[in-house]
């Protein structure tokens, strides 16, 4: 009998998991505060999503192309850099200027490191961060939709740092009706999402709880204006692109430490340069410049929390 | 730890059964971990079943002995399911199955009263090898360096589909628990645990209605959860009695020794009946064999004999494997012989095995950091050695991995970490050589 046999290394058996299944579980993680988006900021809002996520798969697919590299933008990767990018920008951002990040996300931020996997800094935070280094005004003028029309309204981390008490409630906060970058204004579709993906088991708890958890701290400790312990942590973690960072960004498996201890050190270093920056800084928010300078701690937070291998002494962690 | 779909319900059922013999077996002369046998016939040579053919004079080492009795027909190199290619004795079967060796039929008690270097050696010429799969030589370890005082069964068979060490210990277990009075007297302990996965509810029931009715009490069941790798040499020592063999060392270093059951039943056979190892029982599976069994395979026997024995296997197999899937080897061609470390022949379909060389680059998603076993960072090692850089992949614990195969079959990327790691400790040790 000469049979034709395959021969391969061990295991001969594979779980079904794969990355694009794990990408587009997360691009439909993302759904619920897309559908915020539209219903808060109104077309203008479906445009800039449409738009980001169409040139994030472009620039993949021609960068996948001129680099010779295998062309995978079935995988849903590009996908939720685009929705990301689109999610963490004003209403008012003009089209061209939203495809312009799009592109430097995916082109600059991820394939020139060498792809998915490779890329040290989140992407679609690499292209807020140019968005905002180009387009300051534009980034930094808030809208909410009424009667068809986007109407400039200031967010309400940017009236407390103006030293006003912002006119919103925590429910209002919490449905996500007030002004503020299109994906990260509602609580309730964040959570949802983030739901779907513990469900799946694609992020757990550690970096999120020890990130709101560490921002809660801070802004209770320091945020008041009554002296310390006074603040009002619940509208710190309710307020801003802390949930959309925390639950989403902050997650990102390529860009956060891959040991669950270095993730609540990720987490904790996140909550920190966040509420620094919030209480102290020049800047009314700091989510997604923390998120990116805890980036690229990542390969020494890995490092210090490497797991305990069975049957080792010492660890003093 | 990871939960993995059984898949032993294809034969946990089945009683151990015999199969005809073929014409001619390929007996390898390296059937264990240490160092090639020299054959000690020559061709032409008339042999008996059970009769010595190869030997060695290493201390890690283990002989081979005839499966059959007939004719030495050759000896040269033959296809091997491990090595690819290894030197082998070629028996011409001449169907009388005359024994070659000396039988005995000593009592228990008479077995407890011999001399311990004595059973030492009885195991060691019988050519006993850990049959869990390592084939790690068993007087070796029957001769720990330290004093120990347990000693664990690892009756886990935690990989999927295999059911052998399940049927032998239901069928055989005076037999089992023989040999494990033998080891615990060898060893010098007084306290036995036997490592059981909680699916295995008919023996669990069976192992505690035999303690109970004899009174046992040195000896305990321990129900571990059916997680892979449970029969883990040191998974098991950690779950079973909560101890860490310490890195780099040996379970005697913290007082263990653990023997798998078949293992403990050809101690058994040699001990109380002077049989040496030539053969053992192994499951036939998959979904590409057409009559699953629990079948007793002597070594030299070809694959696609043993499988034609159980029916055959569909067209539509791709991969035979000697072995589990976890940790298996896939081999090159039926004409491979069974070894003693056969635990298990599996052919399987395209359907329930993997076979794809793709993979993609890590995304980190850390599912194999979770559940490494021995709390490495297979991530990093497979970058690493990506680029061949076995010194980094070292500090990541290329050394300390036990080859499981959790980090790749949970993989995503479906990234070959496991085929990297052995090729990254092969290159090593290489190098350590020279
Ligand atoms: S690194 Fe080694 S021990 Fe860890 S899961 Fe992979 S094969 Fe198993
Ligand atoms: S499971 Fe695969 S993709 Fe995930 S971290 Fe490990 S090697 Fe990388």
């Amino acid at each position: 009998m000469s049979k034709q046999l395959v021969i391969t290394s061990s295991p001969h058996i594979r779980d079904k998991e794969t990355i694009s299944r794990i990408m587009w579980w997360v691009v439909i993680s993302l759904i619920p505060a897309g559908i915020s988006a539209v219903w808060v900021f109104g077309l203008p809002a479906l445009y800039l999503i449409v738009a980001c996520v169409v040139s994030a798969v472009l620039t993949e697919l021609a960068c996948q192309k001129v680099m010779g590299r295998p062309v995978r933008i079935g995988d849903g990767s590009a996908v939720i850099t685009g929705l990301l990018l689109a999610y963490n920008v004003s209403a008012g951002l003009p089209l061209w200027m939203a495809v312009l990040g799009s592109v430097f996300a995916i082109a600059i931020g991820k394939q020139v490191f060498g792809g998915l996997g490779r890329n040290i800094f989140n992407p679609a935070l690499v292209g807020r961060a140019f968005l905002m280094a180009s387009f300051p005004a534009y980034m930094t003028r808030f809208y909410v939709w009424k009667d068809g029309a986007l109407v400039s309204q200031a967010t309400p981390l940017t009236v407390v740092k103006m030293g006003g008490v912002p006119a919103v409630t925590y429910k209002t906060l919490f449905l996500g009706n007030y002004a503020g970058c299109i994906g990260e204004t509602s609580v309730l579709a964040l959570l949802i999402g983030a739901l779907i993906l513990l469900w799946r088991g694609y992020i757990s708890l550690h970096t999120p709880l020890s990130y709101i958890g560490t921002v809660a701290l801070m802004t209770w400790i320091f945020g008041g204006k009554a002296g310390w312990f006074s603040g009002d942590w619940l509208f710190h973690i309710l307020s801003g692109g802390l949930m959309l960072g925390a639950w989403f960004m902050a997650t990102d498996m390529v860009t956060s430490p891959i040991t669950k201890k270095g993730q609540v050190a990720f987490g904790i270093g996140c909550g920190l340069i966040t509420s620094i920056l919030r209480l102290w800084g020049g800047l009314p928010e700091g989510v997604s410049y923390s998120i990116l300078i805890m980036n690229a701690f990542v390969p020494y937070l890995d490092n210090l929390f490497r797991p305990r291998r069975l049957g080792e002494r010492r660890r003093w962690i | 730890m990871i939960r993995l779909q059984s898949n032993k319900h294809y034969t946990e059922h089945l009683p151990i059964r015999d199969i005809a013999l073929p014409k001619e077996l390929v007996v390898p002369l390296v059937q264990h971990i240490g160092k090639v046998c020299d054959p000690v016939v020559k061709v032409g040579d008339v042999v008996g079943v059970g009769q010595l053919i190869g030997d060695s004079d290493a201390f890690i080492s283990a002989p081979v002995h005839s499966p059959v009795s007939g004719k030495v027909k050759a000896i040269r190199p033959a296809p091997h399911p491990i090595f690819g290619r290894a030197p082998a004795v070629v028996i011409e079967n001449d169907g009388e199955d005359r024994l070659g060796y000396e039988t005995r039929d000593l009592s228990l008690e008479e077995a407890l009263r011999l001399d311990k270097a004595e059973i030492v050696r009885q195991v060691r010429s019988a050519g006993i090898v850990g049959l869990g799969g390592a084939t790690f030589p068993s007087h070796v370890k029957l001769q720990p360096k330290k004093a120990v005082d347990t000693l664990v069964v690892n009756a886990a068979e935690c990989e999927p589909y295999i059911t052998s060490d399940l049927r032998l210990f239901l069928e055989k277990t005076d037999e089992v628990f023989a040999g494990i009075r033998i080891a615990m007297y060898v060893l010098g302990v007084n306290r036995a645990v036997i490592g059981v996965e909680d699916h295995n509810h008919e023996l669990i029931t069976h192992l505690r209605r035999y303690l109970a009715e004899r009174s046992i009490k040195d000896v305990e069941v321990k129900v571990l959860p059916s997680y892979y790798p449970q029969g883990g040499e040191k998974q098991l020592i950690k779950n079973a009695l909560g101890r860490e063999v310490p890195l780099g060392g040996l379970p005697a270093d913290v007082g263990v020794v653990v023997h798998n059951v078949g293992t403990l039943f050809a101690i058994y056979e040699a001990v109380l009946r002077g049989k040496p190892l030539y053969e053992r029982v192994a499951t036939v599976s998959g979904d590409g064999v057409d009559e699953p069994a629990n079948v007793r395979v002597r070594v030299g026997m070809a694959f696609s004999w043993i499988l034609d024995q159980c029916g055959g296997i569909k067209d539509s197999v791709v991969k035979v494997i000697l072995g589990g899937p976890m940790m298996g080897f896939s081999v090159p061609t039926l004409d491979v012989p069974a070894i003693k470390g056969t635990g298990a022949i599996l052919a399987l379909t395209d359907k329930s095995t993997y076979y794809s060389d793709e993979w993609e680059c890590c995304i980190r998603c850390g599912r194999c950091v979770d559940r490494c076993p021995m709390g490495l960072m297979p991530a990093d090692m497979s970058l690493a050695l990506e680029r061949d850089r076995v010194d980094l992949a070292k500090e990541y614990g290329l050394m300390d991995c036990i080859e499981c195969g959790v980090c790749t079959y949970v993989c995503p990327a479906k990234r070959p970490i496991v085929q990297w790691i052995k090729k990254g400790k092969f290159l090593e040790r290489s190098r350590g050589k020279r």
